[in-house]
């Protein structure tokens, strides 16, 4: 019984650290090679707040596990990845944070609906 | 023929075959001394440094104050018989490529070779081991079209090759100057490199090496992961590349060296090794058209080998 109290308040604890995180799911074009893309997320982990940073190179999209305080801006996210050489299109912000489980491809994106997506505006 | 031996002088040095004051000096001694039925300075060289895929240039970015490394090792075969005379040359060369992003647009390379070459003539061996010669140079992109996965990216370079060498040993003397153009298309299945290069050599101590002209295309060409995902770290690339070089002829004291300069035409399949942190590569280079004037050594194989990463 113990035991059982103990993990429900685990779970309970877990979940609502879970449900204070957000994912960014940021489109970069440009990046086509795991050593490319490197600098990128080296960047993003340094941030702080940032909890986990993975990437698909096929759709261009880099996810972000961060606190729900991280706030990041089109401005802040094109200076980023213009110093990494490569152009910044846009990002979707959501509650939770699932990397490890996401498999985005190109229809994922076509698929959200226009008021989730942050367009920055620069040909995305 | 006289009755003299022979004088044949090989000699490696860190751009194309490019005979150097080595060559020269053994050559004039030559003819001082009045032995010569043949007297030949060869000299010798496989320019295997211009970087990225294995043997070519890129024009992908290095980013914002990033540096990567690059060490190439380059092991280069060559022999052949002169009349009776057998002609060899091993030439091994450890060189390390500094690259650091000033901008995004805008990095600075600077090149280090550590060289040891082995030559037998007939019974004849020497060898030299020490510093080659330096260079730096620096690229800048002037054309960036990206799309999700995919970027096509031109970038011309300059820079200058410094006599760091041991004159006639490990280096030529003299201060040369190059530039070019590399264009890259690159997806995430396959990337094409393409670089035109020139290098105007320049006169030092009455020997001038020829300018040589470069064009050299690499395709990387993903033969594993099948499909890329979330949690892909590593590529791994087939590797083909094709180099044509062009070289104009040496002049020695101000005279045309009929035995110098000439085309050459390599391929160098290899393999790719590519992480988040590192990239490794080996390739196989050989010529498959070679065209040098007069007697001058022809090429044999070069085993290309590097690891770059990125800090």
């Amino acid at each position: 019984m113990k035991s059982m109290i103990l993990f429900l308040l685990a779970y309970a604890l877990i979940g609502t650290a879970l449900a204070d995180d957000v994912q960014y799911d940021i489109r970069v074009d440009g990046i086509t090679c795991p050593f490319c893309v490197a600098t990128s997320e080296r960047a993003l982990k340094k941030i702080t707040g940032v909890h986990a940073v993975g990437s698909n190179l096929e759709t261009g999209i880099i996810f972000v596990c961060a606190d729900s305080q991280v706030t990041f801006t089109d401005a802040q996210l094109k200076q980023l990845f213009l110093d990494k050489g490569f152009t910044y299109r846009s990002f979707q912000k959501t509650s939770g944070c699932s990397i490890g489980d996401h498999q985005h491809d190109e229809e994922d994106l076509r698929d959200i609906p226009k008021d989730h997506v942050h367009q920055a505006g620069i040909n995305g | 023929m006289t009755g003299a031996q022979p004088t044949v002088v090989f000699m490696y040095s860190p751009s194309s075959y490019k005979p150097t004051r080595f060559c020269f000096k053994w050559l004039a001694r030559a003819v001082r001394q009045g032995v010569i039925t043949l007297s030949l300075a060869v000299c010798f060289t496989v320019s295997v440094s211009r970087a990225a895929p294995i043997a070519t240039n890129t024009a992908l970015p290095i980013s914002s104050d990033e540096v990567i490394v690059r060490v190439q090792l380059v092991t280069t075969h060559a022999s052949d018989h002169l009349g009776v005379m057998n002609r060899h040359v091993d030439r091994f060369e450890a060189r390390t490529v500094l690259g650091y992003g000033l901008t995004p647009k805008l990095a600075l390379f600077g090149v280090l070779p550590l060289v040891n070459v082995d030559r037998t003539l007939g019974d004849v061996n020497t060898s030299d081991f020490g510093l080659g010669d330096a260079a730096l140079f620096a690229r800048y992109e002037v054309i960036r079209s990206d799309k999700p996965g995919q970027t096509l990216r031109i970038a011309p370079f300059a820079g200058l090759g410094f006599p760091t060498g041991r004159v006639g040993q490990t280096g030529d003397g003299s201060l040369d100057v190059f530039g070019g153009l590399i264009a890259t298309v690159a997806s995430t299945k396959w990337v094409l490199d393409s670089q035109l290069r020139h290098d105007f050599n320049r006169e030092s101590n009455g020997f001038e090496r020829g300018d040589s002209t470069s064009f050299d295309t690499s395709l990387q060409y993903r033969l594993a992961p099948g499909k890329v995902a979330q949690d892909t770290r590593s590529f791994v690339f087939g590797v083909l590349e094709i180099s044509a070089n062009y070289y104009e002829h040496n002049r020695v004291s101000g005279v045309t060296d009929p035995n110098s300069g000439g085309f050459l035409l390599y391929l160098t399949p290899g393999l790719q090794y590519s992480t988040r942190r590192w990239i490794a590569d080996l390739g196989f280079r050989t010529p498959i058209v070679i065209d040098l004037n007069g007697n001058a050594l022809e090429p044999d194989y070069s085993i290309l080998t590097s690891i770059r990463i990125n800090f």
